[in-house]
């Protein structure tokens, strides 16, 4: 099977505020392929707005290259920026102008032209054709996200970059948002999402790069990353057998009783379960109840910033 | 050019949507104007009408200098500081684009708010020009009206903040009202600062926009003041354009 080509590739970005007082970004490279929605994930002040940034021609790195779709965006930012949208960290809106005047300015200055029927159709997609004549100040905060993330369409964008694009919504309004990324991957475009929620990077990206204080520390898909932390899934088992048995199953880091049921951590869940059936045969036991708990993004997440702590320390 | 239109169009209805923007811009001078005939008008030598025929053209002036350079700077600055500019910045657009829009924007808004007070000026004090005047202020005002913009956007640029950007601008303003014979008269100067006077963007505006209401002629000066006029608007736009800032500081 071929590798899906490039939509995004960077290489040692270096990037920093202040006149290199603030260093934001210490080497980042990564590669996003076409078609994909690929998360990134870090703490606040990580270094995702900036890389996002930095793709957009919004900030200059000190050294390092980015190219989208294989044009290099220090070079060209024009031509990059006519293939992009983009939705800012910070929703900014001109307050004073309806929903599709927006959409027609934002347009312009993509030299876009779009009819309004064109426009309506993009305000229909984000649930908003009841409020295109209504002033963007006049919004709530998630009807301006909204509106946000239809502007960051209007210019029919191949790779669309969205940051945080679900921050201040509520649940069934991220769940809308969510949908609708997943529609921008149906038709084909890539998607880039920076966001601080493990649960939006876990349902929605295909890969994840997990960058800390300004480097990436790890990535890959939510599943790899889960996997690469050997994180112990739990097993929560109805079963009468002595926990000194069950400690000694294979893949068993430990092993406990909890509210009558035994808790068992396995790195290997499916060996564990294997073995314990057998046990439980041998010993005449039946297992009343199995419940497997997996381990999430989150605690894989939470693995990795420990240990880029650790090694931040060390380096210090 | 279509780009061009449809970005101007958008400020020209953001700017008329804002109910603080009308007042300062449309209702207050023709409310100074109102203050100035009710005040001054019944005392002067030349009586109500002639000081009305005086006074108007002054006003007129004194609008569009501190409208450029106070008043079009407010555009800018929001846009910047609310973060809107940012967003723009990760469109295609050109600064010089915008910079033309900016400017388009603010002189159209001074256009009508100068035509506002001629028109309340003619209704309601009789405040009569005839029509050779006319036509010969028109394109003068417009370019007086195009400096005056160009300079607040210069300050705009140079500006990290709208704080600063507007205390520059109101220096700017009160040093040039008393140093160019728009409030007082020039032979109570100094002789130095007389000079230096003479060579400040609003000298040329006040004598554009003045002479030709006033006497029907471009004045004594004329060549003088359209070099000057025409300098400080191409250095002003240049420098704008150079130094335009896409986000606030600090």
């Amino acid at each position: 099977m071929s590798e899906a080509p490039a939509a995004i590739v960077v290489r040692d970005l270096w990037a920093s505020y202040n006149r290199g007082r603030i260093e934001a970004l210490r080497g980042v490279s990564l590669t996003v392929a076409a078609g994909e929605i690929f998360g990134l994930l870090g703490p606040n002040g990580a270094g995702k707005t900036t890389l996002l940034s930095c793709v957009e021609g919004l900030h200059v790195p000190d050294r390092g290259e980015v190219s989208v779709l294989g044009v290099d965006v220090l070079r060209h930012p024009n031509a990059v920026k006519r293939k992009l949208g983009a939705q800012l960290q910070r929703t900014a809106l001109i307050s004073n102008l309806t929903a599709l005047e927006l959409l027609e300015a934002y347009a312009a200055l993509y030299d876009c032209y779009p009819s309004r029927q064109t426009l309506m159709a993009l305000l229909e997609r984000f649930d908003l054709v009841a409020l295109a004549h209504r002033r963007a100040g006049q919004l709530s905060g998630g009807q301006q996200q909204r509106l946000a993330l239809a502007l960051a369409l209007v210019n029919d964008p191949q790779i669309v970059l969205l940051d945080e694009p679900t921050a201040s919504l509520d649940p069934q309004a991220r769940r809308a948002v969510w949908a609708l990324i997943r529609q921008l991957r149906d038709e084909g475009r890539t998607v880039v999402i920076a966001t601080h929620m493990l649960d939006e990077a876990e349902q929605l990206c295909q890969r994840v790069g997990v960058i800390n204080k300004g480097r990436v520390v790890a990535c890959g898909s939510p599943a790899a990353l889960i996997a690469a932390a050997q994180l112990a899934a739990e097993l929560r088992v109805a079963v009468d057998l002595p926990l000194a048995l069950l400690r000694a199953l294979p893949a068993v880091s430990s092993a406990e009783m909890r509210d009558g049921y035994a808790l068992i951590r396995s790195t290997q869940p499916e060996q564990t379960l294997q073995a314990l059936y057998t046990l439980a045969r041998s010993h005449n036991a039946s297992v009343r109840s199995i419940a497997v708990r997996h381990p999430t993004l989150e605690e894989a997440y939470l693995r990795l910033m420990s240990e880029s702590a650790e090694t931040s320390a060390k380096e210090a | 050019m279509r780009r061009f239109f449809i970005l101007t169009r958008a400020l020209v209805l953001t700017t008329l949507r804002e109910p603080a923007v009308l007042f300062w811009n449309l209702a207050f001078p023709v409310l100074l104007l109102v203050l100035y005939v009710l005040i001054f008008g019944e005392q002067a030598r030349a009586g109500r009408a002639g000081f009305v025929q005086w006074i108007v053209p002054g006003v007129v002036t004194l609008n569009i200098l501190s409208f450029g350079l106070i008043g079009s700077t407010s555009l800018t600055m929001q846009m910047r500081e609310a973060g809107v500019l940012r967003r723009v910045r990760a469109t295609p657009v050109s600064i010089s684009t915008l910079f033309a829009v900016f400017v388009a924007t603010n002189v159209l808004v001074c256009i009508a708010q100068t035509a506002l007070v001629l028109a309340f000026a003619a209704l309601a004090f009789g405040w009569r020009a005839e029509l050779d005047r006319l036509v010969l202020s028109l394109p003068l005002m417009l370019l007086a009206i195009t400096l005056s913009v160009a300079l607040g956007q210069l300050v705009s640029s140079l500006s990290p903040r709208f704080a600063l950007a507007l205390a520059i601008a109101q220096v700017l303003f009160f040093l040039q009202l008393f140093t160019t014979g728009l409030v007082m008269p020039m032979d109570l100067l100094p002789a130095w600062l007389g000079e230096v006077g003479r060579w400040l963007p609003a000298y040329a505006i006040g004598d554009l926009v003045r002479w030709p209401l006033l006497e029907g002629s471009l004045g004594a000066e004329a060549a003088r003041n359209l070099g000057l006029a025409f300098a400080y608007l191409l250095a002003s736009g240049a420098l704008a354009v150079r130094f335009f800032r896409w986000e606030s500081r600090g």
